[in-house]
């Protein structure tokens, strides 16, 4: 079988950090190859020098058994072996002036010198591929980012590459958006053709690969089948890695005392983003305030520093919480729901986090950090503060 | 008070001369802006290049141009060239360099504006693909970065039309100085420079109302 990438001793730095190190890779035709490993490993890095976007500094990169690229190499040389390397980018980089289908088919004609007629057609063919053939008059602007991704595969496949690189394609996108890509990648593995796909989805890397490189530090840690790598890793770093990624899935916490409960609160505005818009629903009554104690000012504090917003949906508001709010001035909105859609108890979202607050004595909090809960929660916030009567 | 009578009846006399004037400034506009920003195109790619030749040669000269008064750069235009570089051209010539120095190295700087404007993954994406540097700058980026450069640009141009009149220290004979002339034959300054304004305003004002009209399409 023909060997499509070979890299050779391949090392890069930047500024004397070394980068990658000393990478040895074959790609054989019709091989599907996924990289895994923590951020910061050198993954994408990886990608950029087989596609040339980023010179080595150190080992041969071998294209289809004759073409070698070495740092020396010069960029008119470098020119003519791109168009046998797609590249699919995380965050797409489509060319937002262009509709999909002028995106899909400026290189074939520009690049390739195809004749427009048939560089429509197989861009159509194409897109009907991705599952886009009716979105190919429209700009990206109107695309979700599922449908984006799919474009930019497309416009990388009408160059009709020998090899596809992917660079974590699916890590700007929502989780429902990514299930569309996943599809048209393992089409796309049905159809042999070849790929490098460097990805964080261990399951979806399990089912597509022939072979799973782990890359950590810059050096091939460990490579084998699926079977070997995720089953039965020989390196103890891959265990330890293939674990944080199972455990990342969900934390939940349980923070229990006046002073735990303090400390959080501080510590949560402290974590957050600056402008970040915290949403707490439900019955709060003045327990909160008196559970926060003298902590109360200095959470003020850094609130208006961050410049940090509450968004509250509550039935009814107490006399002394109304002074509290007022003197809270501009950080806080408040929406009055009706008492039918009350909530039980208190909760709270912070970007990624769920916070459930009891106001026992002593108080505890239950921090829940899962990303797709937090979006549903988000989405039954919203349907209350619509349906609520805005106070301010 | 003292009433003013005014007399515009030299206007009239004279119109011929008048409009000579205009016709000069709006050639001396029409030359430069095309010049310029040519030139400002030229410098902004050398700026933005990685090539140490071009690079810093291009700043030096966008630095150098814009800090000039533009009409210290006119008069040692005009009295340089001659002796120094043994050049003879006309006064027209001189200011036409003068003006398109000027705009050159400000334009330069709104073209770079606007070229960096855009994310770098569109560049990277487009040479992933195999689009040569030319063809990537002229269908990828410029048409992006046109809206961030054309509302600046056309100001810029603006601009040009007003530094125009500079030229007349030069004795090149365009609406102000056409009108100096008619002043001299005539004694009537203020009709005549009143005039003038209205002419200058005729050519600027709807120019202006255009690119504000441009910058609300957007």
């Amino acid at each position: 079988m023909k060997t499509i990438i070979r890299l050779e001793k391949l090392s890069k730095e930047y500024s004397e950090n070394k980068v990658l190190n000393d990478i040895d890779l074959d790609v054989k035709k019709g091989e599907i190859i996924s990289v895994i490993g923590p951020s910061g490993a050198g993954k994408t890095t990886l990608l950029r020098c087989i596609s040339m976007l980023d010179s080595m500094n150190e080992g041969n990169l071998i294209i289809d058994e004759k073409n070698i690229v070495t740092k020396d190499s010069e960029e008119k040389d470098i020119k003519e072996l791109r168009d046998k390397i797609g590249v699919v980018f995380q965050d797409f980089h489509l060319w937002p002036h262009k509709t999909v289908l002028e995106n899909v088919i400026y290189a074939p004609i520009n690049v390739k010198k195809k004749n427009k007629n048939q560089a429509v057609k197989k861009a159509k063919e194409i897109l009907n591929k991705v599952g886009l053939s009716n979105k190919a008059e429209e700009y990206p602007e109107s695309l979700s980012g599922g449908q984006k991704q799919r474009v930019a595969i497309a416009r990388t496949l009408a160059m009709e590459p020998e090899i596809v690189l992917f660079d974590e394609i699916t890590s700007a996108l929502d989780p429902e958006l990514i299930g569309g890509i996943l599809k048209v990648i393992k089409r796309l593995a049905k159809e042999g053709m070849t790929m490098l796909v460097v990805t964080h989805h261990m399951r979806f890397a399990s089912e597509i690969s022939d072979k799973v490189v782990f890359l950590d530090c810059g050096r091939v840690v460990e490579e084998g089948t699926p079977q070997v790598i995720f089953k039965n890793p020989k390196e103890k770093r891959t265990k330890e890695f293939l674990k944080s990624i199972i455990e990342k899935k969900q934390e939940i916490n349980v923070y229990e005392g006046y002073e735990d409960f303090q400390a959080y609160h501080i510590g949560l505005l402290k974590r957050v983003k600056e402008n970040c818009v915290g949403y707490v629903m439900g019955a709060v009554g003045d327990r909160w305030f008196e559970c926060m104690g003298n902590f109360y000012k200095e959470y003020e504090k850094i609130m208006k520093e961050k410049k940090i917003t509450w968004k509250w949906v509550s039935y009814r508001i107490e006399e002394f919480e109304k002074n509290v709010l007022k003197s809270l001035d501009n950080q806080l909105q408040i929406s009055l729901i009706p008492k039918k859609f009350a909530t039980p108890s208190n909760y709270n979202i912070w970007e990624d986090t769920i916070i459930l607050q009891t106001f026992g004595d002593p108080p505890a909090i239950i921090e829940i950090r899962n990303k797709h809960l937090v979006k549903g929660y988000h989405n039954y916030f919203k349907l209350l503060w619509d349906i609520g009567k805005k106070i301010k | 008070m003292v009433v003013y009578t005014w007399d515009f009846s030299v206007i009239f006399t004279y119109k011929e001369a008048i409009l000579k004037g205009t016709l000069i400034t709006l050639e001396l506009t029409f030359f430069s802006i095309i010049l310029g920003s040519i030139l400002g195109m030229r410098l902004c790619l050398m700026k933005l290049s990685k090539n140490p030749i071009l690079k810093y040669p291009a700043i030096a000269f966008i630095e150098v141009f814009q800090d000039l008064p533009l009409l210290i750069l006119l008069i040692w235009l005009f009295y340089a060239l001659p002796p120094l570089f043994g050049i003879h051209i006309s006064a027209f010539l001189t200011a036409l360099i003068g003006l398109s120095l000027n705009l050159g190295a400000f334009s330069a700087e709104i073209f770079r504006a606007g070229i960096i404007s855009i994310p770098k993954g569109q560049r990277e994406s487009s040479i992933a693909l195999g689009l040569s540097k030319y063809q990537t700058m002229k269908d990828i980026i410029l048409p992006q970065a046109k809206r961030v450069i054309i509302p600046p640009l056309t100001g810029r141009y603006i601009e040009t039309i007003k530094l125009t009149s500079l030229a007349s220290v030069i004795a090149v004979d365009e609406l102000l100085h056409s009108g100096q002339n008619l002043i001299s034959v005539s004694y009537r300054p203020l009709e005549v420079y009143t005039i003038i304004a209205l002419l200058y305003l005729a050519i600027i004002v709807p120019l202006t109302l255009m690119l504000k009209k441009l910058e609300k399409s957007k």
